[in-house]
C-alpha cells in the first residue's frame, strides 16, 4: 500500500483519538455531540474494567471516586494490550501517588491483593505433576527444587487487608469484629498468600517462615538448602497443605 | 454444515455472563450462541472451561470487539494469535469483528482504545482495512465476517457510503459481511437521514446479497427526536428492526441471525422468546418469498 496513503489515515486516526482523550470542552456541534459519546463510553468502560479487576477497591472507594481513579489512570497509563482485563496492573503503585487517598494508605495494599487475585484466576490451570515426586528420592533434597504454580502470589503488607476485604465483601458484623480484633492486636505486619485450588482464588495469611520458604523456592533454591535457611519449618506438613492448595506445579532437578 | 438454507436460518443469541448458568442448566432450542472472543483470552481459569462446556451443548460463534481491523497502526500479531488459539480450541461456526479501529498512538504512547472507533469511508482507510482483513484471514486461515457500526458522527473526509465501503471490502478481501440491522437504524437516525426507511432500504440494496453471512438484531433505548441514539443493546428488538429483518430476509435469504442483548439483560426464557419470534418471522417471510417466487 502507498505509504503516504497509510500515513494519512494514521494521522486522521491519531487526531480523533487525541480528541477523545482531550479534556477540552465540547461545542454544541453535531460532530462534538458524537465525540462526546466516545468520551463517555471510554470513561464508562475503563471504570467498569477497573471495578472488575479491583472489586474490593471499588466497594471501598465507591463509584464516583472509582470513576475519577479510572480517568486519571487512563491518561497516565493508557491501555495498549487490547484486553481491558489486562489493563490497570499499575494501579496499586499509581494509587500511592494520588492525593485524594493519601490519608488511606491501606487502599493501595487492598488494590495489590485484588490484582493478585485477578491474575491468579486468569493464570493457566496447572495441576501437580505427580511423576516428578520420585526426584526427591532419586536425586536427594539438595538437588531438587519445587516449581510454584503461576497462580500463586505472595507479598507482605502493613495492613489487615484480608479482614478489610471480608468487611467489603460481606459487610456483616462478624467481619467487622474480625477487623477490629486485628487492629486491637496492634499487628503491623501481614504476609499474604493468594492461591487457586480450582477456579476461584483464595487468600490467606501465612507465617514469616512460609513466606521466606516460598520466596526461596521461586528463586529455585533446592529444598535441602531452603530448609537450612528457614528456621521453624515443617516441610512434610507444608507439603501436604501445599498439594491441597495446588501451590506446586512440579518437583524439578536442579542439576 | 450448511449455514444458509432456504427456509430456516440458524438463529442464536449473544451469551452474556448473567446467563452462563442458565445456558447450560436449561439448554434452549437455539441454533448457536455468540460470545465475545476477548472474554476468553485468559490463558487459564474458569471461563475457558465454561466455553468448552458451552461448545458441547451449542454451536459457537466467536465475535470480537477489539481486533481494530481498520487501524492504520496495524493489528498486532500477538493479538491475532490469541484469537487463533481460541478458534482452535472452540472450532466456531463463525468468526467476526467490526469495521472499526482501536490501535493507535497518543502522546507518543501506543494505545488500544477499547472501543469500536469509526473509520472515514474513503479509499485510503479502505486500503488499510483491506490489508488488515487480508492479513487476519491469512493468519487464521479462514474467512472472517466484518460488521457495520452505529454512527454517531460523520467525517468530512468521507467519500462514499458505508454500504459501498463494505462492498468494496468484501470484493477485495473475500471476507463476509455481518449486517447489524439495528446499527443501520441507529445510524439513519443519528446522521439525520430525512427518511430512515429509505436510508435502510438503500443500505441493504447496495450490498451484494452473496456477501451477507450473518445478521444481528438488537434494540436500543429510545431518545427524544434530534438526540443521539446510543446503541446500547438494552431493549427487546424494536418493531422497526423486526420490519427491517423481514426485508433483509427477502433480500439475503436464510442467513444466520443473532439476537444481541448486552445491557439491562432479561431473563434467559425472555431472551429465548426473542429467538422464537425471529424463527416465526423468518419462516413466514421466507416461505412467502418462496411462494411468490414459484408463482410469480
Amino acid at each position: 500500500m502507498d505509504k503516504l496513503m497509510s500515513n494519512n489515515v494514521l494521522q486522521h486516526q491519531e487526531t480523533f483519538v487525541a480528541k477523545i482523550l482531550s479534556e477540552q470542552p465540547l461545542t454544541n456541534s453535531r460532530f462534538d455531540k458524537g465525540l462526546y459519546i466516545y468520551r463517555k463510553n471510554l470513561q464508562a468502560t475503563a471504570t467498569q474494567a477497573l471495578s472488575i479487576t479491583y472489586p474490593t477497591l471499588a466497594v471501598l472507594v465507591g463509584n464516583d471516586l472509582m470513576g475519577k481513579i479510572a480517568h486519571s489512570l487512563l491518561l497516565k497509563q493508557p491501555p495498549h494490550i487490547g484486553d481491558w482485563a489486562e489493563w490497570g496492573v499499575g494501579l496499586p503503585n499509581f494509587l500511592t501517588s494520588l492525593e485524594v487517598i493519601e490519608e488511606y494508605p491501606f487502599i493501595a495494599e487492598v488494590a495489590r491483593m485484588d490484582l493478585a487475585i485477578h491474575q491468579s484466576e486468569r493464570a493457566t490451570q496447572q495441576m501437580f505433576l505427580q511423576e516428578s515426586a520420585f526426584l526427591m528420592q532419586e536425586k536427594g533434597l539438595d538437588n531438587v527444587g519445587i516449581l510454584i504454580n503461576d497462580s500463586v502470589h505472595t507479598f507482605s503488607t502493613s495492613y489487615p487487608i484480608i479482614q478489610i476485604k471480608e468487611v467489603a465483601d460481606h459487610d456483616n458484623k462478624q467481619s467487622s469484629l474480625a477487623l477490629l480484633n486485628k487492629l486491637d492486636q496492634g499487628q503491623t505486619h501481614y504476609n499474604i498468600l493468594v492461591y487457586r485450588p480450582q477456579y476461584k482464588a483464595q487468600v490467606v495469611e501465612i507465617s514469616d517462615s512460609e513466606l521466606t520458604w516460598l520466596t526461596l523456592l521461586v528463586k529455585q533454591i533446592s529444598i535441602g538448602k531452603a530448609l537450612e535457611l528457614v528456621s521453624d519449618f515443617d516441610f512434610t506438613q507444608w507439603l501436604t497443605q501445599a498439594l491441597s492448595r495446588n501451590l506446586i506445579k512440579a518437583f524439578i532437578s536442579l542439576n | 454444515m450448511t449455514l444458509k438454507c432456504n427456509v430456516e436460518p440458524l438463529i442464536g443469541v449473544g451469551l452474556r455472563h448473567k446467563h452462563y448458568q442458565d445456558a447450560l442448566a436449561s439448554p434452549a432450542p437455539i441454533d448457536f450462541v455468540e460470545v465475545h472472543s476477548e472474554n476468553f483470552f485468559a490463558s487459564g481459569g474458569a471461563t475457558i472451561n465454561y466455553l468448552k462446556a458451552v461448545r458441547d451443548t451449542y454451536q459457537v460463534s466467536l465475535h470480537s470487539t477489539a481486533l481494530g481491523l481498520g487501524s492504520a497502526k496495524g493489528v498486532p500479531g500477538y493479538f491475532i494469535n490469541k484469537l487463533k488459539n481460541l478458534i482452535s480450541l472452540i472450532d466456531p461456526i463463525l468468526v467476526s469483528d467490526h469495521a472499526s479501529y482501536a490501535w493507535s498512538t497518543w502522546m507518543s504512547k501506543p494505545i488500544h482504545m477499547g472501543d469500536l472507533l469509526p473509520l472515514s469511508f474513503n479509499e485510503k482507510s479502505l486500503q488499510v482495512l483491506v490489508n488488515n482483513v487480508e492479513m487476519v484471514q491469512n493468519e487464521l486461515q479462514r474467512q472472517i465476517l466484518v460488521e457495520n457500526l452505529s454512527s454517531y458522527l460523520v467525517f468530512k473526509e468521507d467519500e462514499m457510503s458505508e454500504a459501498e465501503f463494505l462492498t468494496q471490502l468484501h470484493l477485495q478481501t473475500g471476507c463476509g459481511l455481518l449486517v447489524d440491522l439495528n446499527n443501520i437504524l441507529v445510524s439513519a437516525a443519528n446522521i439525520n437521514s430525512r427518511d430512515k426507511w429509505q436510508f435502510a432500504y438503500q443500505w441493504l440494496n447496495n450490498i451484494p446479497s452473496s456477501a451477507i453471512k450473518e445478521i444481528h438484531l438488537a434494540g436500543h433505548t429510545p431518545v427524544a427526536a434530534g438526540e443521539i441514539i446510543i446503541d446500547d443493546h438494552s431493549q427487546p428488538i424494536s418493531e422497526d428492526c423486526w420490519q427491517l429483518y423481514r426485508l433483509a430476509l427477502k433480500r439475503f435469504g436464510a442467513v444466520p441471525t443473532l439476537i444481541e442483548w448486552d445491557n439491562n439483560l432479561p431473563s434467559w426464557p425472555e431472551l429465548i422468546a426473542q429467538v422464537t419470534k425471529a424463527k416465526l418471522i423468518a419462516k413466514a417471510t421466507l416461505t412467502n418469498s418462496a411462494t411468490e417466487a414459484s408463482y410469480g
